[in-house]
């Protein structure tokens, strides 16, 4: 197969099958929308090959062994000023669906971004996973074009793995190994959901990294097509929120009008994928722009925006308004403990609009 | 977004220049132009020699095949091709000999992404070398045999250099499969690590490594274990050890693949009905940590120091199962009775 996708997922609980809705949901979009040419061609399983990565095990095995330790970690936390005490302060009134919110989920983010050790081996996993399937799929001698897709904190984890891929060599027995850095290796495209990847950088800053198109500065480009997806309340995005340079020109892609609401959890892959304005340049980009048509892409756009949104006005409405203060609130800040915390307040603003829409 | 091009088939462009559309596709499945030179029927030809590992002397050809092409090009893309194709030349020469196997072996030598061509996301281009410094865009203008002139060789290059890169990929590989195994180790061998401790473990450790840290402080560090105390030992018969809690602080150090550890503690023990002590604590690997306990003597004048060891070293040396069962028991019981006492007594800080 000579198109590899990589698929990386975001926050929360992920297991080795976490992939599978999201791979058939991608499968089924061509039939679902009449793209015409996977007809004469094949599916998109002839042309791609999904692979996913589950970097989830890096948390799992440390918050199983702190399963009895919760407290511990607060305590921890407020006492020696990791920078999570106002979270877990907030989380002292917080309902019990926003406390499991945040230690299935948030806490994901915390432990990457706060505890190098974890942050390593999260980096390992997902390095391992490209460079060993990548390896196999060239065994044959042939050319293997890849590319990567990741969602949420998938989007941080995979802009810091590529840019230590494309900077750093692998330690092997023979020596310092070069196979996947610069001038040896590189991704075709990368497709940032909910590009969460500026309000967690560390180093490189995602701005001055290897991971931008080839159109700029084409010598450090590991990546040399982006596209970014965010939606316009996704509220993931929207704290620090990713924006290139206008000197990335004609290699970066984000697509305008993500705004519809077909379910409250905006921040969901499926659901961005869902959009015809999200799957149809990746589409195009992993495989030929001819995939699909000029007509093809108006009328799957027609057929999307006349879907009907919750049919519960007040509810949209207000939760649309509660989002919007959010992202209000959030955008004048750089700290992380506000993010978090208005990730937790946002979750319960889907789940208060879906409850009350039943 | 005028991303797509015409009715639903690929463009010519796409179909013979990128590498994953053309290299292999037959020869006859092109336009007649494309019947002798395509991207497959020239890397077939490269085959026997590069079994041969004689890369030098292909792209040695390759160079002195291209320099010999009477076709015309637009603007420069006939010198800057041949500029590369020299470089390539000078790459594996540099490498040839006794050089060339570590450097497959290591990714090194030729740069294995130079023929790769890049696609801006709209229009009908295809460029190639956009990061080795001169570049050619070849786009709808290009003529079938002008087409065929370069990228029926750069797709066959291309490919060349996947097959060049492949140990140095396959050994890459290796080594990462080997740090795996070292992570696996120390997440489900090392000596468990509670947050503070990680945090601080965490200190200065490099979130770019390939590898877990070779050695972990322990700080206040809370653990249980068994306490044996000779003076007051009246009978072997019906003796039962001390539970005790240990705060430990110390250092450990991991073997190369962190499936074993060695280490010094030193911890204060504090059994449930006997005066807290002090002493030091020996780690070997996940189940084998004692240590020795000094505290001042009783009343009577006798000496109430003693042996501590870890729960896992207490169910080795227990002698029946029974016995283990019970003593596991009185710990998880204690533990859990214990648990919010223990976390005040550990409480760092203000």
């Amino acid at each position: 197969m000579p198109r590899l996708l990589f698929i990386v997922h975001g926050m929360g609980v992920h297991d080795t099958a976490w992939a599978d809705p999201t791979i058939a949901h991608l499968k089924k979009i061509p039939s679902d929308y009449g793209y015409e040419w996977f007809d004469a061609n094949g599916p998109l399983e002839d042309h791609v090959k999904c692979v996913p990565i589950s970097y989830d095990k890096a948390f799992t095995e440390l918050l199983d062994q702190w399963a009895e330790s919760a407290d511990e970690l607060e305590q921890f936390a407020s006492t020696e000023g990791v920078g999570i005490a106002k979270s877990l302060d907030f989380l002292q009134g917080a309902s019990a669906a926003e406390q499991q919110f945040f230690w299935t989920s948030v806490v994901d983010v915390l432990l990457y971004r706060l505890f190098p050790i974890v942050t390593a081996n999260v980096r390992d996993i997902v390095k391992k996973a490209i460079v060993e399937r990548f390896t196999a799929e060239t065994a044959a001698g042939s050319v293997v074009d890849v590319s990567i897709m990741a969602h949420s904190l998938g989007t941080s984890v995979t802009h810091d793995t590529l840019s230590i891929m494309a900077t750093k060599p692998i330690q092997t027995p023979a020596g310092p190994n070069q196979s996947f850095m610069l001038g040896n290796f590189q991704f075709k495209r990368i497709f940032q959901v909910a590009n969460v990847s500026r309000v967690l950088q560390t180093t490189p800053a995602v701005l001055s990294s290897p991971i931008h198109p080839f159109t700029v500065d084409p010598a450090t480009s590991y990546t040399r097509g982006f596209l970014n997806f965010k939606h316009r309340y996704d509220l993931f995005t929207m704290v620090r929120p990713f924006t290139a340079p206008a000197a990335w020109g004609g290699g970066f892609l984000e697509p305008a009008g993500i705004n519809r609401i077909l379910g409250f959890n905006v921040h969901d892959l499926d659901l961005y994928l869902e959009d015809p304005r999200c799957h149809i340049p990746i589409l195009r980009q992993l495989i030929d722009p001819a995939v699909v048509t000029p007509d093809e892409e108006a009328d799957a756009l027609d057929a999307y925006d006349a879907r009907p949104e919750p049919d519960c006005l007040q509810q949209l409405d207000d939760f649309k308004d509660r989002i919007d203060d959010l992202i209000a609130q959030a955008s004048t800040s750089l700290d992380l403990q506000d993010l978090f915390i208005a990730l937790t307040k946002a979750m319960t603003a889907a789940r208060d609009a879906k409850n009350a829409c039943v | 977004m005028a991303l797509a091009t015409a009715a639903g088939a690929q463009s010519a462009l796409n179909t013979e220049c990128v590498a994953v559309n053309a290299q292999e596709r037959a020869v006859g499945a092109f336009t007649p132009a494309w019947d002798v030179g395509s991207a497959k029927a020239n890397y077939e030809a490269m085959l026997p020699r590069l079994s041969r590992e004689e890369w030098f002397i292909v792209a040695d050809s390759l160079h002195a095949d291209f320099a010999a092409d009477a076709t015309v090009l637009p603007g420069s893309a006939h010198a800057v091709f041949l500029a590369h194709l020299d470089t390539l030349r000078q790459e594996f020469a540099a490498v040839s000999g006794v050089r060339m196997s570590r450097a497959r072996a290591t990714g090194t030598g030729p740069k294995q992404a130079r023929f790769t061509e890049d696609q801006p996301l709209s229009g009908d281009t295809v460029v190639l070398f956009a990061s080795f410094g001169s570049r050619i865009a070849i786009d709808a203008s290009w003529t079938p045999t002008q087409r065929r002139a370069l990228c029926g060789r750069s797709v066959a290059i291309r490919r060349m250099l996947v097959a060049w890169g492949q140990p140095g990929r396959e050994n890459a590989t290796a080594a990462l499969e080997a740090s795996a195994v070292r992570w696996d180790n120390y997440s489900t061998r090392g000596y468990f690590q509670f947050p503070w401790e990680l945090a601080i473990n965490s200190i200065g450790f490099d979130a770019a490594s390939d590898d877990p840290p070779r050695s972990q402080w322990v700080i206040a560090h809370p653990a249980f274990g068994l306490e044996f105390i000779a003076s007051r030992v009246e009978s072997w018969d019906n003796f039962q050890p001390l539970e005790t809690l240990t705060i430990e602080f110390g250092w450990l150090r991991y073997n190369s693949s962190r499936s074993f550890y060695t280490g010094l503690t030193l911890f204060g023990s504090i059994p449930g009905d006997e005066a807290m002590g002090f002493g030091a604590m020996l780690h070997l690997g996940p189940k084998f940590k004692v240590g020795y306990v000094t505290r001042s003597d009783d009343p009577a004048g006798e000496s109430r120091n003693g042996i501590v060891v870890s729960t896992d070293l207490a169910q080795i040396i227990a002698k029946t199962p029974a016995t283990l069962q019970s003593m596991r028991d009185l710990i998880f019981r204690r533990l859990e009775a214990q648990k919010g006492a223990i976390l005040r007594a550990i409480r760092i800080g203000p």
